[in-house]
C-alpha cells in the first residue's frame, strides 16, 4: 500500500467515526443521551444533597456497586425505570418526563448559532420619534 | 512556545449536530493540538478485529458531555492537580485498559477545548508521570 492510499484511508477511518451509519446505531447513541441528560439532573441532586453527595453514597443506596455506578455516569452501562424509582425515594423528589415536537424545541434551543452574541454589545439608548411630535415640529 | 491547534470542524461535527441541532448553538469549540493530533486520530479511530471501532461509542458521549459544558467525572472533568494544572481537562475511556486524552480548556471568543495528548492510565491515583504530563500542559499556550 502506497503512503498515499494509506493515509487517505486514514483520514477516512476518522472522518467515518463520526458518521451514524444506521438507524441502530442512532437509537443506541440517543439512548445513552438520553440517560446522561437524566444523570446530570442526578449529578445536580447530588450537589444539594448532604446524605447522598457521592457515588459511593448513591451507590449504597441503589445497592449496587460503585463501579457500576460508575458505569452508569458513563453510559457504559443502562439506566432502568426501577432505578429512576429508586432515585425519586432517594432524593425525594418527582421525575417528570416530557416529550416535546422538534420544531418548538430546536426553535428554543437553536438561535444562539444563527444570532450571535456580541460580548461587546452595549445597551444604547435608541430615539425613538413621536410622529405626533414629529409633525409638530415639521411643521 | 505557541502551540497549535486546528477545528474538529461542524462537517465532521455534521452527523452529531444533525441527531442533536441543539448543540449547533454551542459555543463550545473542539480542536486538536496539531503536533499530537495524528496519534489522536488513530487512538480514536481504532479497531477491532471485526473491524468495528473501539471508542465509537464512547467518544460520542464524551463530545456530547463537552459541547453541553458539563463535567462527568467518568467521562470528561477538570484535572487540575496542582496550580500548574490549570484549566487541564481530561476525556476518560474508561473500561478493560484505562485512557485519557488530556486536554486544555482556552478562552477564545468561545470557550475552547483543545484535545492535547493521548495516554494509556494505569493506576486508578494519579501517577508522579501523570500528574507532571497535566502540569505540562497547564504550561501549554494556544493561539486561538
Amino acid at each position: 500500500m502506497n503512503v498515499n492510499k494509506k493515509s487517505k484511508e486514514k483520514i477516512n477511518n476518522f472522518e467515518s467515526l463520526f458518521k451514524i451509519e444506521n438507524i441502530e446505531e442512532k437509537i443506541e447513541l440517543k439512548a445513552s443521551i438520553i440517560q446522561l441528560d437524566i444523570l446530570h439532573e442526578v449529578s445536580e441532586l447530588m450537589k444539594k444533597n448532604i446524605n447522598v453527595s457521592n457515588k459511593t453514597e448513591l451507590a449504597k443506596r441503589l445497592g449496587k456497586s460503585k463501579g457500576f455506578v460508575s458505569q452508569l455516569f458513563s453510559g457504559d452501562k443502562a439506566l432502568n425505570l426501577k432505578m429512576i424509582a429508586q432515585l425519586q425515594e432517594i432524593f425525594d423528589v418527582k421525575f417528570i418526563p416530557s416529550f416535546q415536537d422538534n420544531i418548538s424545541f430546536n426553535a428554543k434551543n437553536i438561535t444562539k448559532d444563527y444570532y450571535p452574541v456580541d460580548k461587546n454589545y452595549s445597551k444604547k439608548e435608541v430615539q425613538i420619534f413621536d410622529i405626533e411630535e414629529f409633525r409638530v415640529e415639521a411643521a | 512556545m505557541v502551540r497549535k491547534s486546528r477545528n474538529l470542524s461542524k462537517i465532521l461535527l455534521g452527523d452529531f449536530f444533525n441527531l442533536y441541532p441543539e448543540l449547533k448553538g454551542s459555543n463550545i469549540k473542539i480542536r486538536i493540538d496539531e503536533r499530537n493530533a495524528n496519534d489522536i486520530e488513530d487512538f480514536l479511530a481504532e479497531k477491532d478485529k471485526t473491524d468495528k471501532y473501539l471508542r465509537k461509542k464512547k467518544f460520542n458521549r464524551i463530545l456530547y458531555t463537552m459541547l453541553q459544558g458539563r463535567y462527568n467525572s467518568d467521562l470528561y472533568d477538570k484535572e487540575e492537580v496542582s496550580e500548574k494544572a490549570k484549566n487541564v481537562t481530561a476525556m476518560k475511556f474508561k473500561g478493560k485498559q484505562n485512557y485519557r486524552i488530556a486536554c486544555k480548556e482556552i478562552k477564545c471568543n468561545h470557550k475552547t477545548i483543545i484535545m492535547v495528548v493521548n495516554f494509556h492510565k494505569k493506576s486508578q491515583k494519579n501517577s508522579k508521570k501523570e500528574i507532571e504530563l497535566y502540569e505540562t500542559v497547564g504550561g501549554y499556550e494556544y493561539e486561538c
